[in-house]
């Protein structure tokens, strides 16, 4: 087979935190690829899409991996629950006409979607169907994810939908709808369809890279767990590494100021750090 | 609930790479399987099954291609 498959990818979305899921219509995802076969290069960019449908997972994988005309449609469908099904390790078919656009290791040309980017499609209809805070966790995860895999920036993404004029192409509207995102990061919408803003999408994917993750507690003292704390919000949380707990409002302070907790000092973190957090803790 | 798939279209699987014969040969393999033709899967075929499948697709393709480069 020519071209790049890239047959342990689940390796690098487990490594990211990803739940990968395997049935017998996703199965044989490592040598699976459209009709040109594998990348003719690492991608320069990850492709965010939905799936405009209103399916089980099951139904959308059968239809993306054997049902389709042009099977494979993309590389990977992040499901309604934040799990990640594998589609094809090779070039797919889902970007299609479209751009050029740029990116930070060179420009992806004009219809040449496909085999130059990753394709990323997530359940939901697109006209209005929610994304759950652990499906939106999961794509942000996966995409800096694969964009570090491939050599390429956080922000080395792009929307299938031309968007605000910086997206691939005006045939689409996806990812949409802005308003039905769930969870902490709430995107713009540029157009009427509301398609997510490209602009929100990259600087969430910078954020996310560049924020350190809270590290549980060491277990060194008589502490079950560490306190934090988010920028100048006043709300102290107990965090075990698991389970984030809000402390009732003013026992935090209270406790802080007698002394009751002084054996473990409250942690600052960026509450953009707290918030993801508190993202993941929404039920899955 | 009415279940929909997608908003796939024609223009979607559009792109400027060249066809490769194995990937071309599984797909051909798996829609005959599909409609109906008693065919073993393609991971049951022997490499030099594979191999001949792949032969017979390149020299199709390379006929096309030859075809198409003609004024």
């Amino acid at each position: 087979m020519t071209g790049i498959y890239y047959d342990d990818i689940d390796e690098t979305l487990r490594a990211a935190g990803l739940t990968v899921r395997e049935c017998e219509y996703n199965a044989g995802w490592q040598t699976r690829a459209r009709s040109s076969g594998g990348f003719p290069s690492p991608p320069l960019a990850v492709f965010w899409h939905h799936t405009a449908s209103s399916t089980s997972i099951e139904n959308d994988l059968a239809w993306q991996c054997h049902g389709c005309d042009d099977a494979p449609v993309g590389n990977m469908t992040i499901d309604r629950e934040g799990s990640v099904w594998i589609v094809a390790a090779g070039a797919s078919n889902c970007a299609g006409k479209g751009g050029p656009a740029t990116f930070s290791r060179g420009t992806i040309p004009a219809d040449s979607g496909n085999t130059r980017g990753w394709n990323v499609e997530c359940a939901c209809d697109g006209v209005g169907g929610a994304y759950s805070a652990a499906t939106v966790e999961a794509y942000f995860l996966a995409s800096n994810a694969l964009n570090a895999r491939f050599g390429n920036l956080p922000t080395d993404v792009i929307s299938h939908a031309l968007g605000a004029g910086d997206g691939w192409t005006d045939r689409k509207i996806d990812p949409a709808t802005a308003d039905a995102v769930e969870g902490p990061w709430q995107p713009g919408a540029v157009n009427s369809s509301g398609t997510w803003s490209l602009a929100d999408l990259r600087a969430e994917c910078e954020r996310r890279s560049s924020s350190s993750p809270i590290p549980p507690p060491n277990g060194d003292d008589d502490m079950p767990c560490q306190l934090i704390k988010g920028g100048d919000n006043p709300t102290v949380y107990a965090w075990n590494g698991v389970t984030l707990g809000a402390l009732p409002p003013g026992w935090d302070e209270a406790g802080i100021r007698f002394g009751l907790i002084s054996g473990a000092p409250v942690e600052v973190y960026a509450q953009s750090d707290i918030d993801a957090l508190l993202a993941q803790q929404a039920p899955r | 609930m009415t279940d929909t798939f997608g908003d796939f279209d024609d223009d979607d699987a559009a792109d400027t790479e060249p066809a490769d014969p194995e990937q071309v040969a599984r797909k051909l393999h798996d829609l005959r399987r599909r409609d109906g033709f008693e065919v073993q899967a393609w991971d049951d075929l022997t490499a030099g099954d594979r191999l001949a499948l792949v032969a017979i697709v390149a020299a199709v393709l390379s006929w096309l291609r030859r075809q198409g480069s003609h004024p």
